[in-house]
């Protein structure tokens, strides 16, 4: 047989071999996607603190933006606490996403960013990821209320102050299954999970 | 022999390359991600973390890209392995803290840091340098061609292994049956 036609089968062969390895590449990786969807992609929630369905606590806290902020009943309108930390990744990875429910949620939640420590820190903070347009308070007694061990920590208030869900905030999906929740009037994905436990056995 | 040194070297060279854009890529696509598993490390200090975190992929997509040329093939090599145990002794020194509970951002699925990776790093290592070593002559383009290929096939069936091996994690987590050990966790 001519060397050229050798070369060609072994060519061809090589190119079957590559494209069977990236098949199995790929295969391996859509069952790694399809782990990653049917996890449970809700808000853990911790025990501790104000249980859901139960009224928060009331406090007025000063702004380091300026202003005031009172957390609790007799808003009116749905806010949501955000506990974070200057030191903490996820924190910092989920400003954007924090900034875009600001904007577009803005019309009925009010998003109040709450963490404690050193003001000028937390000034420079502010000032180093553009968050001047947050309501931002630093208040021991706030993380105290709500038992945050774990940051960053989601609090979901509706209307009337009452705690509609919250959780160990990781990932924008997270965060968006706080606000499902108090669409829905279950206090978590897993009691979602529970309530429609039936229709999945 | 010097035909299949020859072939092991461009294999060696188009693996590391491959893995280098991949690494690269990821923390190119995703750097706020980088810049979280940077800060993990805790390693540099914070005002230095966006700086790094822009430097390191493009020092792998510069190495990766002089693995490919035959010019540079041995500084290359040396330069690949200066970053692979750069990240070996930031992973060892993390293991030591007792902080292996940390993301390696090595691209690809998500993989906690362990002594594994830092002896495949060091391993890998090991064979980029004795590659550096050999006097490489000019190979003709079929032996070019056929350690690409090769190369290929290991960077594809590594990252395979990878992902196979964070899917396993993953169901193990979940309180599921273990393909891989067989039993039930």
């Amino acid at each position: 047989m001519a060397q050229s036609t050798i070369l060609v089968l072994l060519g061809a062969l090589w190119l079957c071999f590559l494209v069977l390895a990236a098949v199995v590449w790929a295969m391996l990786r859509q069952i790694g996607v399809l782990y990653e969807r049917v996890a449970p992609v809700g808000a853990l929630m911790d025990s501790g603190g104000p249980k859901v369905g139960e009224a928060s606590p009331t406090m007025r806290l000063p702004s380091l933006n300026g202003g005031g902020v009172v957390v609790g009943p007799g808003r009116g309108r749905a806010q949501l606490l955000f506990f974070l930390s200057t030191s903490c990744p996820v924190c910092k990875q989920l400003l954007p996403v924090l900034d875009s429910v600001r904007k577009d949620e803005g019309h009925w939640l009010d998003v109040v960013l709450a963490s404690d420590g050193e003001e000028a820190t937390h000034q420079a903070f502010i000032s180093r990821r553009r968050l001047g347009d947050f309501a931002y308070v630093l208040s021991t007694e706030l993380g105290m209320a709500y038992r945050v061990q774990r940051l960053p920590f989601g609090v979901v208030l509706d209307g009337d102050g009452v705690v509609r869900a919250k959780g160990l905030i990781n990932n924008r999906e997270q965060l968006e299954s706080l606000f499902h929740a108090l669409e829905a009037g279950a206090a978590s994905v897993q009691q979602l999970a529970k309530q429609r436990a039936l229709a999945f056995v | 022999m010097a035909t299949a040194t020859d072939l092991l070297i461009w294999t060696l060279a188009v693996f590391t390359a491959l893995l280098l854009f991949h690494a690269a890529a990821h923390k190119l696509l995703d750097t706020a991600r980088f810049e979280g598993i940077l800060w993990d490390y805790r390693l540099a200090p914070e005002l230095a973390i966006p700086a790094v975190a822009l430097l390191l992929p493009l020092a792998e997509f510069a190495v990766g890209s002089a693995l490919l040329i035959p010019t540079f093939q041995d500084q290359a090599f040396m330069a690949a392995a200066a970053l692979l145990a750069l990240y070996a002794v930031a992973m060892g020194v993390n293991l030591v803290r007792g902080r292996s509970e940390i993301s390696c951002g090595c691209g690809g699925p998500p993989t906690p840091i362990s002594l594994a990776l830092v002896l495949r790093n060091l391993a890998l290592c090991t064979c980029l340098l004795s590659s550096a070593a050999l006097a490489s002559s000019q190979p003709s383009w079929l032996v070019i061609l056929a350690g690409a290929a090769a190369g290929c096939l290991a960077f594809v069936c590594v990252a395979a292994a990878g992902q196979a091996l964070a899917n396993r994690r993953r169901m193990v987590a979940r309180g599921g049956v273990a393909l891989v050990s067989g039993g039930r966790i």
